[in-house]
């Protein structure tokens, strides 16, 4: 905004059914404090239209056949920060709070990602409408946490045409947000993912630490300090310390493709 | 593993290091192993020790099969 | 020892210049959308891109 001036941009607010409230809150919030242009828009009713909660629910029943819509439900990372393969867990929680929760199988695992990830994509969707139809670009706000780590789903909120935070670790983006005196409810917000409808921490869905912790493991690991004095740093035992660096070793490989464009079996050089 | 090399993986190649297996990878190997020799893994066994090589896996099996 | 790596290290994370950081992201953004211009003609609106001299070269021809 200070960039390109308050009657230059845009903002989209996409709210769906397992958003939570705070999260379009501060969305307003910062608009409200930008005092910029902006559309809020309930994409529930086309990702419902799409059967993004249908495919989900099926593969969720697939595992727990009581699970209906009145239950909550999320994924949870398992595994890497342990020394053992990641692998993911599936929780829900019925109407009474009864929760339950077990380690996915690959098929039910691969139907809830691809259905949630509708959620970012059909966001994406309408930004580049509106990029389209204001002639602007859509800029997209990756910390180099998630940048680095691929978290993020491709074509969905991984697709923008300028990236401007994302060489800065998740510990500055807060810093700046200070320095730009934005508001103390955005300041002080904890990363989570915003996709399930039980609340769920960043960390807990992908990243093995809070991310204070991954932003110095990530910093030590670019900048070549030991297990061991990341061991110190954290307080963890050195063994934990070398998994946290193997784990971030074993996202960057996983996800690699996240960032490629699509191959071609012929160069075409002309473009 | 896009290939039909044999030589491309030994049998004692670590999956991890190789850059073979992810995870979503490591659950098709689970996957694979449930279905082919009917055990059921449990998540305190997904561990390199049981799952990172092929003799690794072959061992693990064993083990499970000889148990159940 | 301990509390002190972790200040080394915390320290390093964060030593950034907030204001110098803004003031390259600002350059680095407007650079962005300057750069894109000239592919598609996203429009003069952007503070610091001016599409004066496509107009005057735009005149002078014949």
């Amino acid at each position: 905004m200070q960039a390109l001036g308050a009657g230059k941009v845009f903002g989209l607010l996409l709210p769906e059914r397992d958003s939570s409230p705070e999260s379009l809150e501060r969305g307003r919030a910062l608009v409200d404090y930008l005092g910029i242009d902006h559309d809020v828009q309930d994409i529930a009713p086309t990702l419902a239209a799409l059967g993004c909660y249908r495919w989900r629910d099926d593969a969720i029943r697939s595992v727990f056949p009581h699970y209906d819509e009145t239950w909550r439900s999320k994924i949870a990372i398992a595994g890497g920060d342990k020394g053992r393969f990641n692998h993911f867990r599936l929780v829900v929680e019925d109407p009474q709070g009864r929760v339950a929760e077990q380690r996915l199988g690959l098929q039910p695992y691969l139907q809830i990602v691809a259905a949630t990830n509708y959620k970012q994509r059909i966001r994406k969707t309408i930004e580049y409408f509106h990029a389209d139809r204001l002639n602007y670009a859509v800029v997209g706000t990756p910390n180099r946490l998630e940048y680095d780590q691929g978290f993020f789903v491709k074509n969905g909120d991984g697709s923008a045409d300028v990236k401007p935070i994302a060489h800065l670790y998740k510990t500055q983006v807060y810093a700046l947000g200070r320095h730009l005196g934005l508001p103390s409810s955005i300041c002080q917000a904890v990363p989570t993912t915003d996709t399930y409808s039980l609340p769920q921490g960043q960390d807990e869905f992908y990243f093995a630490l809070p991310y204070q912790q991954m932003d110095l493991a990530l910093w030590a690991y670019n900048h070549h300090l030991t297990a061991a004095e990341l061991a110190e740093t954290l307080d963890i035992s050195v063994e934990q310390a070398q998994w946290v660096f193997d784990d971030i070793e074993a996202k960057r490989r996983a996800t690699s493709y996240l960032h490629q464009k699509a191959v071609l079996l012929s160069s075409v050089s002309e473009v | 593993m896009f290939t039909d090399d044999p030589a491309a993986l030994a049998d004692d190649d670590s999956f991890l290091e190789q850059g073979i297996i992810d995870s979503t990878g490591i659950m098709e190997v689970i996957f694979f192993l449930e279905e082919e020799f009917g055990i059921r893994v449990d998540d305190d066994e997904l561990i390199p020790e049981n799952l990172d090589s092929v003799n690794r896996i072959a061992r693990f099996v064993q083990r499970k099969r000889v148990a159940a | 020892m301990s509390a002190v790596t972790h200040v080394r290290l915390s320290a390093a994370v964060l030593e950034m210049d907030e204001a110098a950081e803004v003031a390259r992201i600002t350059t680095g953004l407007r650079e962005a959308l300057r750069s894109k211009l000239r592919r598609r003609g996203w429009s003069s609106r952007y503070p610091g891109v001016s599409i004066a001299p496509y107009a005057q070269a735009l005149r002078c021809r014949p």
